[in-house]
């Protein structure tokens, strides 16, 4: 694994602690940078995405709720799908909506993959751990 | 007193003096009576004589001038009639002296010859003939009658100045003095004679051809309408032989109807004294029947005053009866047409009702498509606000499961040790009853979906859909060995993920109440009833109470505890909910311990989804 990070955009506490314990147990948890409102997540996005000596640090992976309170998920991914260096950075929706309207939206505007969260806590973990693997080990990604 | 004495010169010797009065008598004396006065009355009474006679001898002299005036005229006249006579008779007539030369000639005889008479006068006749033995023929002829004063012919050639030869005949003997110092001869042209009787002959013919060769009939009327000629058509038209027709009258001949019309034209035309009148009229056969004919009348006036009618009739009767025809079948085509017509119009008017009552239906039509449209929006606006909730509230609702599933989950791992057992159990139940509370709302959502989503409508091969639902039920329940029994499913219509629901959950449903059999049974079939298909699902499983068969196919309604069977209580309204959608019915009938059977049925044309 290497030293890139992952962010989390959650407003939900209780699903950021549980998150959090399952990147613990996927023992990715010191790489997750945690943004609580979409606005913050806009506001770092855009931080990485102008700072051109911060580049090398652009997260490898984006884990994005979609029913926020203040700026909606479908929102930041539109946005970071606009921004020419952030662009290609993986987004994985992690949400509870089985809603096929955000489905569809959703791979409309660019995401990587869509996971609805299990309700079974084992099975969350698990998920989080296939995910992670796969994005951060499997997946292969540009160098720059 | 001049006239008086010219007289006395003319007539002397007739009229001087009667003759009893002697010269002397005047100097006679009468005794007693004075000498004087004797001569006195003597001389009176013979003036007075004188007197008589005279006026009476003027009255004849006066009388025998008119007479000798009259003759003279008379002589005058006669001359000039015979001058004209003689110029204008069809015959050459010469007057030759007694050494042939002609002395007069009128121009006929000129013309024979080709010539005029002043070229003929002073010629020799001899020499005006070319023929030497007809000369002499003319000079013994000449002789003859010279002698006898008989009349005699000669018939003879003559050439005229065209070298035309004449047949000409010369009558001698018309001459009082025997012999004569001059002779008349009159000279026929018989060539010309005889071409003019030939050419008469001929337009005879011709005439005659045409009155009786012609297609029309011809009459001719005397002036009070009798028939005095008809050709042979006449006669053929109106049924009568040639010799039957000349005689009868108009009236006759004329349908009675038609008489007076036919008579008024007639005294018409000979009251005008000229001209000619066209009528189309029906004439009266012999055998009685009517025919039509066009007459046309012309009167001819002649001059010895028996003027005529010449009819001329054309058979129009064929033509009449056809214009009859004609006009019935026009009277009939116009009855038709009006008929027609009113029936057109009636129609047109059924029509334009049936167009306003369109036009009403159409506008209240399009009044209950807005409504409809309005409704129609309302209707999909709720549904969004429907789906938007169900999806919010199955959102909402399972992100505080998942977090008692994860937090339970939690503290079972890590405070494992200080829990003890009831504690453990209790979080167990807690973490399933999330879970199932988790699929309530997969379920539940699910069930709302069916409702509101739209059916496609595309043909499903039935037997095909059971046969991979069975491989998935048999992936699904490895532990049963099920004894499928699938016969001949026919192809429907409709929406193959909803129908395939349908087949999952009532085999899924077979196979869990069959799964503690020992040898689980299912059955698929399909019949062909009353324009439906209905399809049959029948177990050998548990079977259940059909007083609460009604029950099954409400939403959370169980007749097995969740303990027993597990399930939502979902599946079985969905089931009937996609198959009203489709159409058709579903029914379930069982008996405890019995199995159980589930038909549904879908029409066969599955042309009613909604």
């Amino acid at each position: 694994m290497q030293n890139r990070e992952i962010l989390l955009i959650d407003d939900d506490a209780n699903d950021i602690e549980l998150a959090m314990l399952a990147f613990e147990k996927c023992q990715v948890a010191h790489l997750v940078h945690v943004v609580t409102d979409g606005e913050d997540a806009l506001r770092c996005l855009k931080g990485w995405s102008d700072a051109s000596d911060l580049a090398g640090r652009f997260p490898r992976l984006i884990i994005l709720d979609l029913k926020m309170s203040k700026t909606d998920g479908l929102e930041i991914l539109q946005m970071i799908r606009n921004e020419p260096q952030i662009k290609h950075i993986p987004v994985v929706i992690l949400t509870s909506s089985r809603m096929p309207s955000d489905l569809k939206q959703a791979y409309q505007l660019g995401c990587n993959a869509y996971v609805v969260k299990p309700v079974d806590h084992q099975s969350y973990t698990r998920t989080i751990e296939i995910l992670i693997d796969f994005w951060t080990e499997i997946n292969l990604m540009p160098q720059d | 007193m001049r006239r008086i004495l010219l007289l006395f010169a003319l007539y002397g010797p007739v009229s001087a003096a009667p003759a009893w009065a002697e010269p002397g008598a005047a100097h006679i004396k009468v005794a007693g009576i004075s000498p004087v006065l004797y001569w006195g009355i003597g001389t009176l009474i013979v003036m007075s004589l004188c007197f008589w006679l005279f006026s009476l001898w003027n009255w004849r002299l006066k009388k025998e001038i008119r007479h000798r005036k009259a003759t003279e005229k008379a002589l005058i006249d006669s001359v000039l009639q015979y001058q004209q006579l003689v110029q204008v008779i069809p015959h050459g007539i010469v007057e030759v002296d007694r050494y042939l030369q002609v002395t007069y000639c009128n121009p006929p005889f000129a013309k024979i010859l080709g010539l005029e008479p002043d070229d003929v006068m002073g010629k020799a006749l001899t020499e005006l003939i070319a023929s030497e033995s007809s000369q002499t023929a003319i000079r013994q002829m000449l002789h003859s009658v010279n002698q006898s004063g008989e009349h005699l012919s000669l018939q003879l050639s003559m050439s005229d100045t065209h070298q035309q030869n004449h047949e000409v005949r010369f009558d001698f003997g018309f001459t009082d003095q025997t012999p004569s110092e001059s002779q008349v001869i009159i000279v026929t042209d018989l060539t010309r004679q005889e071409q003019a009787e030939k050419a008469l002959r001929k337009s005879e013919a011709i005439y005659r051809n045409t009155f009786e060769h012609i297609q029309a009939g011809i009459a001719h009327l005397a002036i009070d309408g009798t028939i005095t000629r008809a050709n042979t058509f006449m006669c053929q038209m109106l049924g009568y032989s040639v010799d039957e027709l000349p005689g009868l009258g108009l009236s006759q001949i004329t349908h009675p109807e038609d008489v007076q019309i036919s008579q008024e034209k007639l005294h018409q035309l000979h009251e005008a004294g000229h001209g000619a009148y066209s009528l189309a009229k029906r004439y009266r056969r012999k055998d009685g029947a009517s025919i039509w004919g066009l007459v046309s009348v012309s009167l001819m006036q002649q001059s010895d005053g028996d003027d005529y009618y010449i009819v001329v009739v054309q058979d129009i009767d064929d033509f009449k009866h056809q214009q009859d025809e004609v006009a019935e079948a026009s009277q009939n085509l116009e009855s038709t047409v009006a008929q027609r017509t009113a029936e057109l119009r009636r129609r047109v008017t059924e029509v334009e009702d049936l167009n306003r009552a369109m036009l009403n239906l159409a506008e209240d039509l399009r009044i209950s498509n807005q409504q409809l449209e309005v409704k129609s929006g309302e209707v999909k606006e709720i549904n969004r606000e429907l789906e938007s909730f169900a999806y919010s509230v199955s959102h909402d609702l399972r992100a505080p499961l998942r977090h008692i599933s994860g937090f339970v989950s939690v503290l079972s791992d890590k405070s494992s040790e200080q829990l003890d057992d009831n504690a453990r159990r209790y979080l167990g139940k807690i973490s399933d009853s999330a879970e199932k509370m988790g699929k309530m709302i997969d379920d539940l959502l699910s069930f709302s979906r069916v409702g509101r989503t739209e059916m496609m409508n595309v043909p499903i091969d039935m037997h095909q859909l059971v046969m991979e639902v069975r491989r998935d039920i048999d992936e699904n329940y490895p532990q049963l060995s099920i004894d499928w029994r699938v016969g001949s499913l026919p192809k429907v219509k409709g929406d193959v993920t909803a129908l395939r629901q349908v087949v999952v959950n009532l085999l899924d449903n077979a196979a869990k109440y069959s799964s503690r059999e020992e040898s689980p049974r299912i059955e698929v079939m399909a019949e062909h009833l009353d324009g439906e298909v209905v399809f049959s699902i029948r177990d050998n499983g548990v079977g259940f109470d059909p007083t609460y068969a009604e029950k099954l196919f409400k939403v959370f309604q169980r007749l097995h505890r969740e303990d027993e069977f597990a399930g939502t209580g979902i599946g079985l309204a969905s089931v009937r909910r996609i198959i009203q959608r489709h159409g058709g019915w579903v029914a379930g009938e069982s008996e405890p311990g019995q199995g159980a059977c589930f038909r549904f049925a879908l029409p066969e044309d599955s042309g009613a989804l909604s």
